[in-house]
């Protein structure tokens, strides 16, 4: 069975004036359609620089994709033309970031947005991109949809600010659905809400969801299975209950002996 | 003991030693900033040394040569001779005495005077601050000549005239930079933990805050080098700066008009010393500003 | 919004008195006797004293203050001491030729800078942008007056193509009859169909617009360059690219509408620069503006004129800054 998704000796630098840095180097990864899978790292263990090479927004320079392969349904995304990757963004793979706020542009409403995007990914005109966006809305559980079209970013909460980002992103169909520490700048109680959402909307639109962050109780929970990455490198894949219970790692061991991830640990 | 001392100061010379590398890299890779700073610092020395390199120092103080007037450009008379004789390439290396030596006296007093009031307007706030703010946003509502002008007229022409009118045309601009950067950094910790161990407001306003919010003005002088060597020269062509016999390049192009039909080469090379050296000034600002803005170190 | 407004318009309004007061204290503090510049250089003592009457320079300060308010309110600026006409007569008069010369430098400028920066920020740290760079200091660093004077130098005396100054040629302004609707050249040949005077106008005004021009140029395509790579480097941006908009879209569309606050910004601050090289320009040019009328005033040390200008372009000054925040109040973002 050709695998869905599948990662292949990806090596990612970083160069500035000083130095050139490897940032990601991932031998293999690959996500069984359907499933919820979590990467787990702390910060500068590369995980968003992988995310965001997967759908090509790296920003180049200063990083670049020095080799390797990244297959989606067959296809190699890193050597798609810019015009090829683009109809893949929204339409098959689509992202969510870590902060709602600044990933919505503050100058429009939450309407005009989630309809820019559907128009031009699924040329509809101005009223079935409307109605879309309601059904979109009121997909992510937002109340009162219909005035939520009109209001700004900066009215709305991080909560909902958030659902908005998930709406945008399921908008066209996506079928992969990259989630960059979602939940990262939310309060704890809200942070369930976005999950159980997640949760929700993968079983009712049957999308596979790759799960980035830095929180091993949350990857658990989230996750089907789950890797763990360390200064660019995995250093164990499993499932949830495999890790939890005999991991093979030491630094998975010390991760697992402390709550949240983000200290510093020295190996 | 001494070898935890020692260890402090190795790591603070390394810290600084690697700044200094950073931006001197940096500063490299900008080709043009490096080239103009270059000829800046090389418009500095004609200035100090133009009495030693000008081919003709006495015809500066009026030594008149009335035979040899407005000759075109020739071996003897590098850039030609204006109406009393003198030779012009001798007094536009003067003219860079004067505008290089106005524009930073303008500039530096602007900076003294304008700083502390925007570090006091933005560190105690309310009436005073309001105080300060409304004089300043007086001064801005000018457009910028005007305002110099007017003042350069009421004081009478001359050339210290004109570069008193630029310094005061010119302070408030840097006020209400400096107090916006105090406001915004004023909330940060570092500040409030200044102030509540009992520093000294003074100590806190120059030691702690200065420091991290200078970097704009300082782009900003540099900017305004150029700018004010302009506005300078854009006084004198109005008739509102320095004064014949003095060699500063705006007097010399506004005289040159009177001689346009006989004598065309007249204003043409004041000019191109002003916009070779205007364009230094901002090329180096600029750069300045590419490497000092925190927000291009964001990587 | 209303407050807002109320808010500026009152602040306009006492920055406008102060400039009024400023500007009259300084008038007084000049060392000349105004009495004696207005009857000349020959005038007898009786002459003097009796137009310091006239001018009521002798009462005391704050009634000569009173008196110059309420003139003011009423529109009259005073009498200009090199001509001894009303101040107020002669600024309407030239007014229109100076509003036509900066209108056009700075729309065409306008028009070119903001594309150019745009260019710029679009292909950073290309061949086209360190180009467009460099032009955009060199176009601010130019002395405006010197441009002028070259220009004059290439295209009248060795090309000859271009006339060296005024708004219209001699022998049309004394032999035809320029049609006076407006008082705006363009507009009014333009409605009367007049084509021999529009592009006689055009050729005069094409100089004095780029020397006025070159430096609103350098300055708009650089605060257009700025202002689009911060914001081309925001998430939201990255978060468009990841839904898939093409970059046309993203530029065009999204960065441009946040760009809209620098760029009115960058406009305002650019018509102030605009007014002041107007001054020179028409200078050189010899146009017939208000620049030039303020260039000979400040010449002759006529303080009553000079007074009068800087009021008027004071007031000018804030109504542009008034109708910028306006329109910036426009980005959501601005808490009115």
């Amino acid at each position: 069975m050709s695998n869905y998704f599948e990662i292949k000796d990806l090596k990612i630098n970083f160069e500035t004036f000083e130095e050139i840095k490897n940032v990601v180097n991932i031998k293999k990864l690959n996500l069984v359609k359907g499933e919820t899978f979590g990467i787990v790292g702390e910060s500068g263990s590369g995980k968003s620089v992988l995310a965001m090479s997967i759908l090509r927004i790296l920003p180049s320079p200063p990083a670049f994709i020095k080799s390797g392969k990244i297959m989606f349904k067959g296809k190699n995304l890193l050597e798609l033309k810019e015009k090829e990757i683009q109809k893949i963004r929204g339409k098959e793979i689509s992202m969510i970031f870590q902060d709602p706020m600044s990933t919505l542009n503050p100058v429009f409403t939450v309407g005009q947005q989630i309809m820019n995007v559907i128009r031009h990914n699924k040329h509809l005109n101005k009223e079935d991109a409307e109605k879309e966006a309601l059904k979109m809305i009121k997909l992510v559980k937002l109340p009162d949809a219909k005035n939520t079209l009109y209001k700004y970013p900066n009215e709305l909460s991080g909560g909902q600010r958030q659902r908005i980002i998930i709406a945008i992103a399921l908008s066209c169909g996506a079928e992969l659905l990259i989630a960059d520490e979602p939940t990262r700048n939310l309060d704890v109680t809200i942070q369930a809400g976005i999950l159980k959402l997640i949760d929700e909307l993968k079983r009712e639109l049957g999308i596979t969801v790759l799960f980035i962050t830095n929180n091993l109780n949350l990857v658990f929970i989230v996750s089907n299975r789950v890797a763990v990455l360390y200064k660019g490198k995995i250093v164990e894949t499993g499932t949830s209950q495999e890790i939890k219970r005999q991991s093979n790692h030491p630094y998975t061991q010390k991760l697992l002996g402390i709550t949240s991830v983000g200290e510093k640990l020295v190996i | 003991m001494l070898n935890r001392r020692t260890n402090y100061y190795e790591i603070l010379i390394k810290q600084k030693l690697k700044v200094l590398k950073e931006n001197l890299y940096l500063f490299k890779k900008n080709k043009l900033t490096f080239a103009a700073l270059i000829i800046i610092l090389f418009l500095f020395i004609i200035a100090i040394i133009a009495p030693i390199i000008a081919p003709f120092p006495s015809h500066i103080h009026g030594a008149v040569n009335p035979k040899d007037k407005l000759l075109p450009p020739s071996k003897t008379y590098l850039f030609g001779t204006d109406e009393l004789g003198r030779d012009l390439f001798s007094l536009v290396l003067y003219g860079t005495r004067i505008s290089l030596s106005g524009a930073i006296i303008a500039v530096a007093a602007g900076f003294l005077i304008g700083v502390p009031l925007g570090l006091i307007a933005g560190f105690y706030s309310g009436f005073i601050d309001e105080l300060i703010m409304r004089i300043v946003d007086m001064f801005l509502s000018f457009p910028p000549l005007l305002l110099a002008m007017v003042i350069a007229a009421f004081l009478g022409p001359s050339l210290q005239n004109a570069i008193i009118a630029l310094i005061i045309s010119w302070w408030p601009w840097y006020t209400r930079l400096i107090r916006g950067q105090i406001i915004s950094i004023k909330e940060r910790e570092f500040v409030r933990a200044a102030l509540a161990i009992g520093t000294p407001s003074w100590q806190i306003m120059f030691k702690h805050m200065l420091p991290n919010c200078i970097s704009p003005v300082i782009v900003q002088a540099s900017l305004d080098l150029g700018g004010i060597i302009l506005t300078l020269a854009s006084l004198s062509f109005l008739g509102l700066g320095a004064q014949a016999p003095t060699p500063e390049w705006g007097l010399m192009i506004n005289t040159s008009r009177t001689y346009f039909i006989k004598a065309w080469w007249y204003g043409v090379f004041p000019g191109i010393a002003m916009f070779i050296s205007v364009l230094c000034f901002n090329l180096l600002g600029d750069g300045l500003r590419e490497i000092l803005d925190p927000k291009t170190k964001k990587n | 919004m209303f407050n807002m407004l109320v808010r500026r318009l009152l602040l306009g309004i006492i920055t406008i008195f102060g400039v009024i007061l400023i500007t009259f204290i300084l008038v007084r503090l000049v060392p000349s006797d105004p009495a004696a510049q207005w009857v000349g250089v020959k005038a007898t003592t009786e002459q003097i004293i009796a137009a310091r009457e006239e001018l009521g320079l002798d009462k005391p300060i704050y009634v000569q203050f009173g008196y110059y308010i309420k003139d003011l309110l009423r529109g009259n600026l005073g009498y200009s001491i090199m001509t001894h006409q009303p101040i107020v007569e002669e600024l309407k008069a030239r007014f229109p030729a100076t509003l036509e010369l900066v209108l056009f430098s700075v729309i065409f400028s306008v028009l070119i800078g903001i594309p150019l920066g745009l260019i710029s920020a679009k292909n950073k740290n290309s061949w086209i942008d360190h180009l467009s760079r460099f032009f955009s200091i060199g176009a601010i660093s130019i002395p405006t007056f010197w441009l002028a004077l070259v220009f004059q130098l290439i295209f009248f005396m060795i090309l000859g193509i271009l006339p060296s100054g005024g708004n219209l040629n001699m022998k049309i302004k004394l032999f035809q009859n320029v049609p006076h609707i407006t008082g705006f050249i363009f507009l009014d040949s333009l409605i009367t169909g007049n084509f021999v005077i529009l592009i006689d106008f055009l050729k005069h005004l094409i100089l004095p617009a780029i020397c006025v021009g070159a430096y609103v140029i350098g300055l708009v395509a650089r605060m257009t360059r700025s202002a689009l790579l911060e914001i081309l480097s925001e998430d939201y941006i990255k978060a468009a690219r990841s839904y898939g908009l093409s970059e046309r879209l993203i530029l065009y569309s999204y960065a441009l509408k946040n760009s809209l606050g620098p760029t009115v910004t960058a406009v305002t601050l650019a018509l102030g620069y605009a007014l002041m090289n107007t001054f020179l320009v028409e200078s050189v040019f010899s146009w017939p503006g208000i620049g030039k009328y303020v260039a000979d005033a400040v010449v002759c040390l006529d303080y009553p004129a000079i007074l009068g200008v800087t009021i008027l372009a004071a007031i000018a000054y804030i109504l542009l800054n008034l109708i910028a925040d306006i329109i910036i109040s426009f980005d959501p973002r601005v808490k009115l």
